[in-house]
């Protein structure tokens, strides 16, 4: 499967157009284009009429600008774990973890867009990622596919599929070329998240003062697949999801303020499914009630508050979250990541600290049973040990920019994780003598085409 | 004391002369700087950096007259267009715009080949904005700003 996707970039890199060639159709071409189109598509039979918008797709780039527009982008990455206690994932749609070697599953992904601007004030877009995904296999997921309707700069309104935009960055997460590191801090972007909702949102922006005020709101249900294990994945499909934040830019620094509020619900299913099935069916009230609890819908707060300063050479940011949960499994979480970097020539040195810290204070209560899976957006986990269970992650790295579209970056990470449910972070087929550390080296090579 | 007397005009003159020179290689504008240029029609006279930023990385594309703003990168210039605007690489401009693009969000400048092309959309619409070199200018645009400039004032800036 591994090796589809290889094939799929390396044809991609392929096709990336070299700088000067890269050159958007003039003015003239364009309209030339749409009177072609519009010729052709009349005179062809009414099942042909789709070829030459097809026809059209064929040559885009970051800054094409006919009315159709293909562009995509993509990472091809290697990571290696030298702890084989645990293995690692980037993210909760990740089966299985790299542990004690190397793997092209955790970053690796190849995106594609599609999109349609008939107007200045209407567009269409689609777009498709592949990654090693809940099932261990790499088809394409549909992350974006909206209207949006654009009156004024001070408006936008989108419906249809789109991206969870809960934090700064996290609806770019799959967009390895738009930052500085090998992946998104896992702490903050990996464990507490879904990718996309159906649904709708909507943006205004106003200037004020010397700066920007922009605010998003959004509502909508959820629509992902997160893996439990290899062999079981929760189905959060119509989880209901409203919220917004509120910006702030001001020259470089930008300030963001966000709440997210989540109902979620879920079906677990195959064989951890099988499992909880089982348990419900037996008849037994103990057995039942842990069935019953594992699948109980819940709701959750997402408080959100980020500054991010993008000053010439210098980009820095700080991020925090505080998730209270409403569930009586599952405690509130502190989340958090500091990341500094700085270019120097076409290389940008980089240092990350991120964290993710259950309340410690936390009551489970007497009736709590001992064992028990949590709702699927924190994995399983073992009721009895959990106190409070976190990890923290040192990330150095540096980004070669060697190409305007292309970019080879290295990094190193140094996780430390608590004992006290593991299981809840990004770590799969735990070693029960792990000591919780683990060294990974990542190098991948993203582009936009 | 006396000396000082009688040397004191000598060097104010001296002085004003120097300063006069340098003022007359100031008013003589370098035909290669790159100067951003909007339409005659727009009410605009000039720009603050802030604003072009606003317009150029598709944070709020609105002219202070309230005309929808269509900004023109000059292809070829570029990576200087945007070191003097922001201090920032061509790779960095297109990393910002692939999240901005990937997200959904919005669309970078269109692009034009070369300066005939600038002079061509900006004379023909009045909301658009462009930058080209100072020697390419004819009277069918209007200068906005000397991007030169804002380098100056951003180093300055930067400088503790």
């Amino acid at each position: 499967m591994l090796c589809t996707l290889i094939g799929q970039l390396i044809l991609a890199v392929d096709q990336i157009p070299h700088l000067s060639q890269s050159v958007p159709p003039l003015a003239s071409n364009h309209v030339f284009r749409k009177d072609l189109l519009i010729k052709l598509t009349r005179n062809l039979p009414r099942a042909l009429q789709v070829l030459p918008l097809l026809a059209l797709l064929a040559s885009t780039g970051l800054y094409a600008e006919s009315d159709f527009t293909v562009r995509g982008f993509g990472t091809l990455g290697i990571a290696h774990n030298s702890s084989d206690g645990a293995g690692f994932t980037r993210d909760i749609t990740q089966p299985k973890g790299v542990k004690g070697g190397t793997s092209g599953h955790t970053d690796s992904r190849l995106g594609l867009q599609l999109s349609y601007r008939p107007s200045d004030t209407w567009e269409a877009t689609a777009q498709l990622v592949s990654h090693y995904n809940y099932d261990g296999k790499y088809s394409p997921d549909l992350t974006w596919g909206f209207i949006k309707y654009n009156p004024s700069e001070e408006l936008e309104l989108r419906a249809g599929r789109l991206g969870w935009d809960v934090y700064m960055l996290a609806d770019s997460r799959d967009v390895g070329y738009s930052y500085l590191w090998v992946r998104p801090p896992v702490e903050y972007y990996g464990i507490l998240q879904f990718s996309k909702l159906n649904g709708v949102d909507l943006v205004v922006r106003k200037p004020v003062g010397e700066g920007l005020l922009w605010g998003k709101l959004f509502a909508g249900e959820a629509a992902d697949k997160l893996a439990i294990d290899e062999h079981s994945y929760a189905d959060v499909g119509g989880s209901q999801l409203v919220g917004g934040h509120i910006n702030y830019q001001l020259s470089e620094w930008q300030f963001r303020l966000g709440y997210t509020h989540l109902e979620l619900g879920y079906d677990i299913k195959g064989d951890f499914g099988d499992l909880l099935d089982m348990l419900e069916a037996s008849g037994n009230p103990v057995l039942t009630g842990i069935a019953k609890g594992a699948t109980a819908d819940a709701t959750y707060h997402f408080m959100s508050a980020g500054i991010a300063l993008d000053r010439g050479p210098l980009q820095a940011q700080l991020m925090y979250t505080y998730l209270d949960s409403e569930s009586d499994m599952v405690p509130d979480f502190h989340s958090g990541y500091l990341s500094v970097g700085y270019r120097l020539g076409d290389w940008t040195p980089y240092m990350s600290f991120s964290i993710i810290a259950a309340r410690s204070d936390i009551d489970m209560g007497a009736g709590t049973p001992s064992t028990a899976p949590l709702p699927p957006a924190f994995g399983t986990v073992n009721i009895a040990g959990i106190n409070h269970p976190g990890q923290h992650t040192l990330s150095l790295g540096a980004r070669y920019d060697f190409l305007p579209n292309m970019a080879l970056k290295l990094q190193v990470d140094r996780s430390n994780v608590r004992r006290e449910g593991r299981q809840w972070m990004l770590w799969r087929d735990i070693e029960a003598d792990w000591n919780g550390r683990a060294t990974l080296f990542s190098a991948t090579l993203d582009f936009v085409f | 004391m006396k000396t000082l007397w009688r040397t004191g005009p000598l060097l104010l003159a001296l002085f004003l002369v120097m300063v006069t020179a340098s003022q007359t290689v100031m008013a003589e504008p370098d035909p290669e700087e790159l100067v951003l240029v909007v339409n005659p029609a727009s009410g605009i006279t000039s720009l603050q950096r802030t604003e072009v930023i606003n317009l150029y990385m598709g944070r709020f594309r609105q002219l202070p007259s309230g005309t929808t703003a269509l900004p023109i990168d000059l292809y070829d210039a570029r990576p200087e267009f945007y070191r003097l605007l922001a201090n920032k690489t061509l790779s960095e401009i297109n990393s910002y715009w692939a999240r901005l693009v990937f997200s959904g969000r919005a669309s970078p400048p269109r692009q034009a080949q070369d300066a005939a092309e600038v002079l061509d959309i900006v004379s023909n619409n009045k909301g658009a904005i462009g930058y080209l070199r100072r020697k390419d200018l004819n009277d069918t645009v209007q200068v906005a700003a000397n991007l030169a400039v804002w380098a100056t004032e951003q180093t300055a800036q930067l400088e503790p």
